[in-house]
C-alpha cells in the first residue's frame, strides 16, 4: 500500500487510475479485458474506462456467471451492456455447474465457478491481461497488490487500488454512475446470492459474505437475551 | 455546518442530574441549549427506539421489536422503513452514521467501523474501546465536515444493566461527558438523546433480560424516560420527533447545508 498515493485528493486519485488503464491498453491491445461483477467497484473502473476513452469501452469486458449471482445483478449487466455497448463476454465453468452442489464446499465452488471459469476464458480469449477492481483497503491479504501484478498466465491490472470504499460512492457520485440496486437494500458488498447476507452492518466492507454469527450469538446470550 | 446526533444508550438522568458538577459537558451543553425528558409512548426497547428515533416511524410502522427474532439475527434489510441517512444521502446530503444500535452489530452508513465486540461490548477494556474508538472515528468523520453525523454509545446499557447503583456508573458517565465535550467543538447543531433511561430492575417497565444471567446479576433495566438536550428549536416530544426535527433544520439551512434540497 502507498501510503502517499492513498492520501492524493480525489480527482487526482482518478486521474491516477485513468492512467493506470491508459497504461494497460496501449500496452495490451487487444489482449486485455476488464473483469466486471456488476458490483461497485468493478462498474467505476468501467466508468473510468469511458471517461478515457469519450464515452467507450474499447476493450472486452468479462463477466464470470456462476449462475447463482442474484437477479438484481443479471438485470443490472444486462442493461449496461445495453447502454454502453458493452462487448460483453460471459464466462461459466459449464463442467463443474454440472457437477458440483453449489455452496456446499465454499471455497471449491469459488476455486471451480470464478477463478477456474476466470482462467479459461483469459485462455479461450488469448488474454495477457486483465483489469481487475481491487483495493488495498479491502481486506488485508491485498495490501501489497501492485498495479500491475504478474499472474501465472496473465497480468493483473489494479487501476483502483488506491480508492477507498468512500471514493468509490465519490465516484459514482460526482459522475451519476449507475449502480447496482441492491446496494441500497443495506448491501456492502456483492457476490453469489447463496453467500451473500444481506447485510452485516458494521462489520467489514466484505464480512456480508462470511459473517461469524456464532460470536455474536454467544454475546446475546451471555447478556441473557435468550 | 455540521449537524451532530449523539446517542447515549440507556442515559438517565437519574444519573446525570445529581451529579452534574461532576459532568461538565453535560452542564455547558444544557446550559446553553434546552433539555427535557422525553417519556416514551412505547416500550422501552433499543432496537425499536433507535428505529424510531432515525426513521420517523413509530414501532407500529417500522415494526422492528428486537435484535433477535425466531433465533435469527435481525438485519436492516429486515427493516422495512428509509431511514434519515438513506432519504438525505439521496439528496446529496453527506450523511454519517456511526455504531447505530438498532441491529447488532450496530450499523454504519458511509463510514467504515467495525464496532467493538460486534455493539456488545463485554468487559471494562471493550467499554473503554468502545469509547476511544467511537470517538476517533466520529472525530475523524467530523473533521470532513459532513451535512450531519448520527453516533451512538452503546457501552453505558450494559454498564447500567450489571452495575446499576454502583458508583463505576458515574465513572462512566464521566467518561462519556469528556468524550461528548470533543465531538460538539465540531458541531453547530446538536442533539444528544437517550433511547429510554434506566432503573432498579424490580422497577422497570420491562425487564429486557432475565435476572440471572451468564454473565452476572442484572441490577438494572429500562424505564420510559430518555434525556433529551439540543440548541435546536423544533419541539421534540417523542422519539421519532427527532427525524423530524433533522430533516427540518436540514430544510431550513438550505444553502448551509452541503448541496442539499
Amino acid at each position: 500500500m502507498d501510503k502517499e498515493i492513498m492520501e492524493m485528493g480525489f480527482e487526482e486519485k482518478v486521474e491516477k487510475s485513468k492512467d493506470v488503464i491508459r497504461e494497460a491498453v496501449e500496452r495490451f491491445k487487444d489482449k486485455i479485458a476488464i473483469a466486471w461483477t456488476g458490483g461497485k467497484d468493478s462498474t467505476v473502473v468501467l466508468g473510468l474506462t469511458r471517461e478515457l476513452f469519450n464515452g467507450r469501452v474499447p476493450i472486452p469486458v468479462l463477466f464470470v456467471d456462476t449462475t447463482v449471482k442474484f437477479k438484481e445483478t443479471y438485470d443490472f449487466i444486462n442493461k449496461l451492456k445495453r447502454e454502453w455497448n458493452l462487448n460483453l463476454v460471459i464466462a461459466r465453468n459449464e463442467d463443474a455447474l454440472k457437477k458440483i452442489e453449489i455452496a456446499k464446499d465454499r471455497e471449491r465452488c469459488c476455486h471451480l465457478l470464478k477463478t477456474e471459469a476466470l482462467n479459461m476464458a483469459i485462455k479461450n480469449n488469448g488474454w495477457k491481461a486483465i483489469i481487475a477492481a481491487i483495493r488495498w483497503d479491502e481486506q488485508e491479504a491485498r495490501a501489497n497488490e501492485k498495479y500491475f501484478s504478474p499472474r501465472k498466465n496473465h497480468i493483473r491490472v489494479h487501476p483502483i487500488l488506491h480508492f477507498t470504499e468512500k471514493d468509490i460512492w465519490d465516484y459514482i457520485k460526482s459522475r451519476n454512475l449507475p449502480y447496482h440496486p441492491l446496494y441500497d437494500k443495506g448491501y456492502r458488498s456483492i457476490g453469489c446470492e447463496p453467500c451473500t447476507k444481506p447485510s452485516v452492518e458494521g462489520g467489514s466492507e466484505r464480512s456480508g459474505r462470511a459473517q461469524d454469527k456464532e460470536e455474536i450469538m454467544r454475546r446475546l446470550r451471555d447478556f441473557g437475551y435468550f | 455546518m455540521t449537524f451532530l446526533v449523539i446517542g447515549i444508550d440507556a442515559a438517565t438522568w437519574k444519573i446525570i442530574k445529581p451529579n452534574i458538577n461532576e459532568l461538565k459537558n453535560f452542564r455547558r451543553l444544557m446550559k446553553i441549549g434546552r433539555y427535557k425528558t422525553l417519556i416514551l409512548n412505547e416500550k422501552p426497547i433499543s432496537a425499536s427506539a433507535w428505529c424510531s428515533i432515525f426513521s420517523g416511524k413509530t414501532p407500529e410502522e417500522h415494526k422492528h421489536k428486537a435484535f433477535v427474532e425466531n433465533g435469527n439475527l435481525k438485519t436492516r434489510d429486515d427493516i422495512k422503513v428509509d431511514f434519515i441517512w438513506d432519504i438525505l444521502h439521496k439528496q446529496n446530503y453527506d450523511v454519517r452514521a456511526l455504531n447505530i444500535p438498532f441491529v447488532i452489530p450496530p450499523y454504519n452508513f458511509n463510514c467504515k467501523f467495525k464496532p467493538v465486540g460486534y455493539g456488545l461490548p463485554e468487559t471494562p477494556d471493550e467499554w473503554q474501546e468502545e469509547l476511544e474508538k467511537v470517538t476517533s472515528k466520529a472525530i475523524e468523520i467530523l473533521e470532513e465536515k459532513p451535512d450531519l453525523l448520527c453516533v451512538v454509545y452503546s457501552l453505558l446499557d450494559r454498564i447500567q444493566h450489571f452495575h446499576w447503583n454502583e458508583p463505576i456508573v458515574l465513572e462512566w458517565y464521566k467518561r462519556i461527558d469528556s468524550v461528548i465535550g470533543k465531538l460538539i467543538l465540531y458541531a453547530d447543531k446538536f442533539i444528544i438523546i437517550s433511547d429510554h433511561g434506566f432503573c432498579d430492575r424490580d422497577d422497570a417497565e420491562v425487564q429486557t433480560l432475565p435476572e440471572k444471567t451468564p454473565r452476572g446479576e442484572i441490577k438494572g433495566d429500562h424505564d420510559k424516560e430518555a434525556i433529551l438536550i439540543t440548541n435546536i428549536d423544533y419541539d421534540i416530544e417523542k422519539l421519532q420527533d427527532v427525524f423530524y426535527a433533522i430533516m427540518e433544520e436540514m430544510k431550513n439551512g438550505q444553502g448551509n447545508y452541503g448541496n442539499g434540497i
